[in-house]
């Protein structure tokens, strides 16, 4: 593996599991201008919950919570570019032996 | 800037769902995934990483949090079609497994993060990616990040007020100053990792700039 793309993963690793925990809970800029508008109150509850707000609710913890939580979204990020890059490797395949080619 | 649930009107949502769609749909024809095997990887990670840092929010004048959007880091890499494939997974992988981000804002999210903020900065970034002198160029990058956050917080705001729910002065103002300071961080962390992968050396990605893209 090329040195720079391992301490690319490396740091983005660092950041979703050791840094996350330490992220500012200060409300982000669309949150701070809906809380000033005096409208926060018209957001509504999800229509169904997987991994609210990066925390596991299973885990009382909150910085493994968050930890494990940033863990599970890079490896779902990744899985779907593969599974992106497979599924056009598939249906390429498919069009070229259909073509004769 | 990730809009929940509740804040667009119907017409709203469903209109930005229509554009981002056909956008997605555009761009999943343009980028050839299947020629670039090679660049799966890079892509991979870049895509882990805009959701890492998605995550990390710095405090901002003590009043409100920002974090990386990502959308011209990605579009400088690989092209703005593929920054709006990464950038679509990015936003659809937080709203569908950790509600950040509305199911029925999902379009206008992508529309203004994944579009609007990636296309603008290339297009700004491609004023100046053929500049000889280094520096001058990774100020261009900042500008442009700088410039694609401010495009996607005014595109919220407006939204925000076709919905309905906010005057369209107070919105834009507020929207567009508190995303001007948070888009300094934009600027920043893009030329860091853009000086990091593109200029210490270059057999990674190539000079001229992006992979091949249509």
């Amino acid at each position: 593996m090329d040195k720079r793309l391992g301490v690319f993963l490396l740091v983005t690793i660092i950041l979703a599991v050791i840094v996350s925990p330490f992220a500012s809970g200060l409300p982000d800029g669309l949150e701070r201008v809906a809380i000033d508008l005096g409208v926060m109150e018209n957001e509504a509850e999800p229509l169904f919950e997987v991994i609210p707000d990066y925390s596991l609710t299973f885990i009382e913890n909150e910085w493994i919570s968050t930890s494990l939580s940033g863990l599970i979204g890079l490896l779902i990020c990744l899985g779907a570019v593969y599974l992106a890059w497979k599924t056009v490797h598939v249906l390429k395949g498919k069009k070229k032996i259909q073509s004769g080619t | 800037m990730h809009i929940p649930d509740g804040f667009l009107s119907t017409p709203v949502w469903t209109s930005t769902a229509a554009i981002a769609a056909v956008g997605v749909a555009l761009a999943i024809k343009k980028t050839k995934l299947n020629d670039d095997a090679s660049k799966i990887p890079l892509i991979g990670v870049t895509t882990a990483f805009i959701f890492a840092a998605q995550m990390i929010n710095f405090p901002v004048a003590g009043a409100t949090s920002g974090h990386l959007a990502g959308g011209l880091l990605a579009a400088i890499l690989f092209g703005p079609w593929m920054a709006t494939l990464i950038m679509t997974a990015v936003i659809g992988i937080q709203s569908l497994f950790f509600q950040d981000g509305g199911i029925t804002a999902l379009g206008a999210n992508i529309l203004n993060v994944g579009i609007i903020a990636p296309w603008f900065g290339y297009f700004l970034y491609r004023l100046i990616k053929n500049v000889k002198s280094q520096k001058l160029k990774l100020t261009g990058i900042f500008i442009a990040g700088w410039i694609s956050m401010i495009l996607a917080a005014a595109a919220v705001a407006l939204q925000l007020y076709f919905s309905g729910l906010v005057p369209l002065g107070l919105a834009m103002k507020a929207m567009v100053t508190w995303h001007s300071l948070i888009g300094i961080g934009e600027g920043i962390i893009t030329v860091v990792v853009i000086r990091y992968l593109m200029v210490r050396e270059n057999h990674l990605i190539p000079a001229s700039g992006g992979i091949k893209h249509g």
